[in-house]
Order: structure tokens, then sequence, then C-alpha cells
């Protein structure tokens, strides 16, 4: 018998009223979405806020390892698929930066932020490249680390984080692949382009290992909690490394870690453990390209100032 | 990349003046695709950052499909003609010899160039040589959101603030000799009108395109000197060509017989 | 002249539905065209594009209007459960068949 005469349950209704965080909290820890406009408690929003921005700075900083890198691409079809690489973060950049903006931070703020060194971006974006080789690793495996992450990030309870990430995550599949291709062109041509491979990779495994944070304890991780993120650090990086070791060791390649190795029986990767001081050091701004990026953005940014006031008047100025 | 293709028969001296003139054209595309895509993160703003890319890639996109054209005729490879030859070797026209400058140097740069090429690949569309034609179309059809790009710039700076209007004007004054250089003569140019490869003299494109940029300019400069193409206007080059040389050739040249 | 935000919808392919897709900032109609094509467009994805200025987009979401309680099963396919009435009618149906 269907129940056509009885009255349905308040559906579509969010199950809090503004104001009631412990509501909020149960519908975002029991995998509920929240929109932009929805009240939201403060802390709530800082905390998005706060991931969000980082991860709209570590794409804007991101172009500048691989952008010396434009001018020197070898091929014409390098030279167009690194080109369109970059400007894909580029447009990363500014899907997230808009994330953040209508959670009620002007982009301008964020880039003097950013400039400032008040807020943060992602540790692998502070080191330097130093051959063709870098190119490969770095849109090959730095691009596979970020996506273990961003794909978690696609069930985010903040909804347009989440959709922002299934765009994100598309486009850094087409990077990955375009990295992959330019590493098995060089370790399947000649000595010298083999030895360049390894050594890229000796200089970017301590960043890479780094590059999920150290453990936290979940009891504490609020942005667990709140559903901003799906999944720990521990577990992302132990998902880049089982679809990744693999695949780099078949090539030939050795990972500078003689710890590293898979444990059966514990159904985990063991591994030396990463230097989480000099993590620390380098995302507060003390890694070896950190100044040096930081004060080519601000060059670039005072540079192309009159543009922005030429376009949108001086109050509104905002790159 | 090989392409089984029919071409047309060409004599060996058809063939030289055709290999030049796709060279120059080639040359041009690459060479002003090479440097705005320097400003791939670090435009003015996040979304024009991605647009002036593609239009940059797209300069590449039409280079590679030139140089390919050409490899077909010479017996060549795409990559090769790009990366292989010196700096001397290069046939761009001498507008493309400057550095990318800032926004509205190259605002002012993207303006002339577009509207000269332009009126030259209206003139390629209808060559005799079809796979020029053919090819031509396509670029048109391409060109058409750099056109509309490029004049919503124009526009946008010569209306703006004094000190926008300012730097784009100096930018056209300063790039508007070698501007001409689009249209400098072609050492094959009346074989290639003879047999109908170029369905228009260098000389008619050029006071084409003159007559066009002096009136679209004259709201916003004041009147730009006479100027025409000279002889050497695809054989100078300059410090910053030749740094610029330096840089794209570096990895590509590092191991001579290397894939890449 | 400000910075304004607008909002893009794009269409897959001929004849699907316009789809909302993301947003861009612009000072103008013109300039937000371009950068729709960038972000939604640049790949050669998208058959058509849609910007609107996101001021001019008029949003409903009161749960009052768009999910009220009472039951409204008899407005779809499954408020109309027949599955147990047509065994029903069709065994009837056999039964006096055979007789």
């Amino acid at each position: 018998m269907n129940d056509a005469d009885t009255i349905q349950p308040m559906n579509g209704r969010p199950p809090y009223e503004p104001g009631d965080a412990e509501g909020f909290y149960a519908h975002v820890g029991s995998g509920g979405k929240v929109e932009a406009d929805d009240w939201m408690p403060d802390e709530y929003r800082a905390a998005v806020l706060k991931f969000v921005e980082m991860h709209a700075n570590s794409e804007l900083m991101g172009v500048l390892p691989e952008r010396d890198w434009i001018m020197r691409a070898p091929t014409l079809r390098r030279k167009l698929a690194l080109t369109s690489k970059i400007q894909d973060e580029v447009g990363h950049a500014q899907l997230l930066y808009r994330v953040a903006e209508d959670l009620g931070k002007p982009r301008s703020a964020m880039l003097a932020d950013l400039l400032d060194g008040k807020t943060k971006f992602h540790n692998v974006f502070h080191y330097p490249t130093r051959s063709w080789a870098d190119v490969g690793i770095i849109a090959w495996l730095v691009d596979a680390a970020a996506i273990v992450s961003q794909q978690a990030l696609r069930d985010s309870s903040y909804a347009p984080y989440a959709r922002t990430m299934k765009k994100i995550c598309w486009e850094e599949s087409v990077h990955i692949m375009h990295g992959r291709d330019v590493v098995l062109t060089l370790m399947t041509g000649t000595a010298s382009q083999r030895a360049m491979v390894q050594e890229a990779l000796d200089r970017w495994w301590g960043p890479l290992m780094q590059m999920h944070g150290p453990p936290t304890d979940p009891a504490k991780d609020k942005d667990l909690h709140w559903g901003i993120k799906a999944k720990n650090n521990e577990q992302l990086r132990q998902e880049f490394l089982s679809i990744y070791v693999p695949r780099i060791r078949e090539l030939g390649l050795e990972i500078p870690d003689p710890k590293l190795r898979y444990d059966e029986t514990e159904g985990r990767w063991h591994y030396t453990e990463p230097d989480w001081a000099e993590l620390k050091a380098v995302v507060t701004g003390h890694g070896p390209a950190s100044e040096e990026r930081l004060g080519f953005r601000r060059v670039n940014f005072a540079e192309t100032q009159w543009v922005r006031d030429a376009l949108l008047g001086n109050a509104t100025a905002a790159a | 990349m090989s392409q089984a293709i029919e071409l047309p028969v060409l004599d060996a001296a058809d063939r030289d003046a055709l290999a030049e003139l796709l060279l120059a054209v080639a040359d041009d595309e690459f060479v002003i695709g090479f440097w705005d895509s320097e400003w791939t993160g670090i435009a003015p703003m996040l979304e024009e950052d991605v647009a002036t890319s593609s239009i940059a890639q797209d300069e590449i996109g039409h280079a590679k499909a030139l140089y390919e054209l050409l490899a077909t005729l010479t017996d060549d490879d795409a990559d090769r003609i790009a990366f292989g030859r010196d700096a001397a070797d290069f046939r761009h026209a001498a507008l493309l010899n400057h550095a990318r400058g800032d926004w509205a140097f190259s605002v002012a740069r993207r303006y002339l160039y577009e509207t000269a090429d332009a009126v030259r690949l209206a003139a390629l569309a209808a060559s005799s040589y079809e796979p020029l034609a053919s090819l031509a179309g396509k670029i048109r059809r391409e060109e058409t959101y750099h056109q509309l790009h490029g004049e919503a710039w124009l526009r946008r700076l010569a209306e703006s603030t004094d000190a926008g209007r300012d730097r784009l004007v100096s930018g056209l004054e300063c790039l508007w000799t070698d501007a001409q250089e689009v249209f400098a003569p072609l050492e094959g140019e009346s074989r290639l009108l003879e047999r109908r490869i170029l369905a228009k003299p260098m000389q008619a494109m050029h006071a084409e395109w003159q007559t066009q940029v002096r009136d679209r300019l004259r709201p916003i400069c004041a009147e730009l000197p006479d100027a025409s193409p000279t002889p050497d206007g695809r054989r100078r080059r300059t410090d910053d060509f030749r740094w610029l040389h330096g840089e794209f050739t570096s990895v590509a040249r590092s191991e001579e017989t290397a894939t890449w | 002249m400000t910075e304004r935000i607008w909002e893009v919808f794009r269409q897959e392919d001929e004849g699907d539905p316009m789809v909302h897709a993301g947003n861009v900032n612009a000072p103008d109609e013109e300039l937000a065209m371009h950068y729709a094509r960038e972000f939604y467009g640049r790949r050669g994805e998208s058959h058509r594009l849609w910007i609107v200025a996101r001021d001019a987009v008029v949003e409903l979401d009161d749960p009052d209007l768009l999910k009220p309680p009472f039951d409204r099963s008899h407005k779809k396919p499954g408020g109309y459960v027949i599955k147990h009435k047509l065994e029903a009618a069709k065994q009837r149906a056999a039964a006096e068949a055979g007789e």
C-alpha cells in the first residue's frame, strides 16, 4: 500500500538552524554538504578558507619552478604540452582563489598575504629546478602526489571546493601523462639522459615524501572531522607509494631510500622518516628557493600593478 | 611525422620560393609564440594569464604546422627546422626581434602583428598551392579569437589611465618601423606571384595593412611616420633574439642525437 | 570600472542541457566572455557557453518551496506502484480464462 496520505518527513532542510554549530558539525560529519551562502560556524569558515587559500597559493607559486623551462622545451610538442600544463596551474589558482573569495576574503588580500610571507604554500614549490629531467619528475611525481590528495578532496564537505577539485583532478591527470611521457622518453634515451632523471629523482624524493605532511592524530584533526578533507596525511602518503614506487622502479630508477619497502604483514610501506624539521622550515619560507620565488612574484606584481589600475580602477585592483 | 598527402607538383625554383615563404611565416609565428608564452604565470591577472597563454600556444601550433609543411617540401623534420638552426638563419620579421617588454609593449606588438598576419593569411588562403591554402584557412579560424582579444586590449589600454595609454603609445611608436618588416620582400616573390602560390604582392598587402592600422591608431597616437619594409627586414637580428635562441636551443642541442 | 563575477554555464554537446561550470572575474562582458572561453572551452570541450553576471542570477533555495512536506508522489512515476495489482489482475484473468 502506498503512503499517499501520510505526511512525509521534512526533507531538503539541513538538520541545523543558522547558529546551531553542533547541528552543523553533525551534518558535515555525516557526509552533509555546505554551499557558499549557507550559514556556517566561523571556525569552519576559517578552516576551509585557510585550507583552500594554501592550495591556491601553491598553484600560483607552483608555476614558477617550471616556468623557466617553457623557454627551453626541446621540441615543438613538448613546448605546447609544458606551456599548456603551466597554464592549467594558473587556471587552478584562479579556480581556488575564486572559491576562497566567495568565503569572504578578497583575492587582493590573499595575494598581499602570500607576498608578505604571511600565508603558506606547499613545500615542493620552494625547491629549485635544475634540468629538463626535473620537468618530467615534477609533472609526473609531484603532480601524482598532489592528485592523491586532490582525489580525496572531491568529497569535501565544502561543496564549491569539492566541485573545483573534480575539474582540477581531471586536468592534473593529463599533466601526469605528460610528465611520465617525458620521463619515459629520457629513460629510453641516452646514458646521460637516464643519469639526468636519476639525479633529479635523488633531489626530489625527500620533498615528495614530506609533501603530504607528518602523520597527524586523527582525533585532533579538525579538517578531517569536518569533512574538509577525507583522508589523513599518512593514508595519502601510503597511497602514493603503493601506486608510484613500482612504476618508478620498473624504469630501472633507484629510489634514494634504503629503508623503503612494503611490509606484506602490516600492509604498509616502511620508509626513512622524512625530515619534518626541514618541512617546517621550508613552508615557513626558508626553503632553498622560497625567498627568490616570493621576491620574483613581488617584483612581477609591482610591475603589473599599472595594468590592473588601468583596467579596474585603483580601489578594486586585484590580480 | 610523415603525411600521406598528394602534393602538387613543383619544380625546384618553385619549391625554393615556397620554402622561403613558409619559413618566414613559420618563424614569425614561432618567435612571437615564444615571447608571449613568457607571460604564462606572470600576466597582470590570472584570467588574462590563461588567455594570453592560449594565444601564444596557438602561435606555436601554427608554427608547428607550417614547419611540418615545409619539412615535406625539403625532406626535413619540423623540430630540426625549429631547433636546429643558428640565430642568423632565422627569417622572422624584425618586429619579433624585441623582447616582450611590459604588458603595453606586448599588447602593441600583438596588435601590429595580428593585423599584418590577417592580411597575409587572407592572401595565403587563396594560394594555388592547396596544402598552404588549406592550412591558412585553418589558422584564420583560430586567429578570430586573437584578433578579438588583441583589439579588446588595444581599446582598453587606449581608453584607460594616462599611464596605460602612454605606455601603449610608446610601444606602438617603438615598434612601428620594425612592424613593416612582416611584409619584407622575399627573393622568390616574383616566382610565387607568377605561380599564384602567393595571391597578392607583399607591397599590396603592406599598403592595405598600413592604411587599416593608420586609421585605427589615429585616435590613439600622433600620426605615425612614413615607413616601409626593407631588404634585410627578415635578416636583422638583435641581442634579445640571440638570448631567446640560446634559451630555446639549450636543451634541444645539449645532445644532438637525443630524442626528447 | 570595477571587477564583477560572472557565472559560466556550458553545453557539452549539441542539444545537451546548459550546466553550471564555474565563475570568472572580469571588468566587463567582453572580457568575461573571453575568460569563460578560456576556462571552460580552451580544450574544445564545450559546444556552447552562457555567461551571466552573478548579480543577474536569481537564486531560490528555500526548502519550504522546493521540498515541501506533504506527499507529492502522485506527481512522479514512482507514485504509481502497480506491480501487485497487475499481478492480481493477470491471475484473475487467467483463472477466468481457464474456467
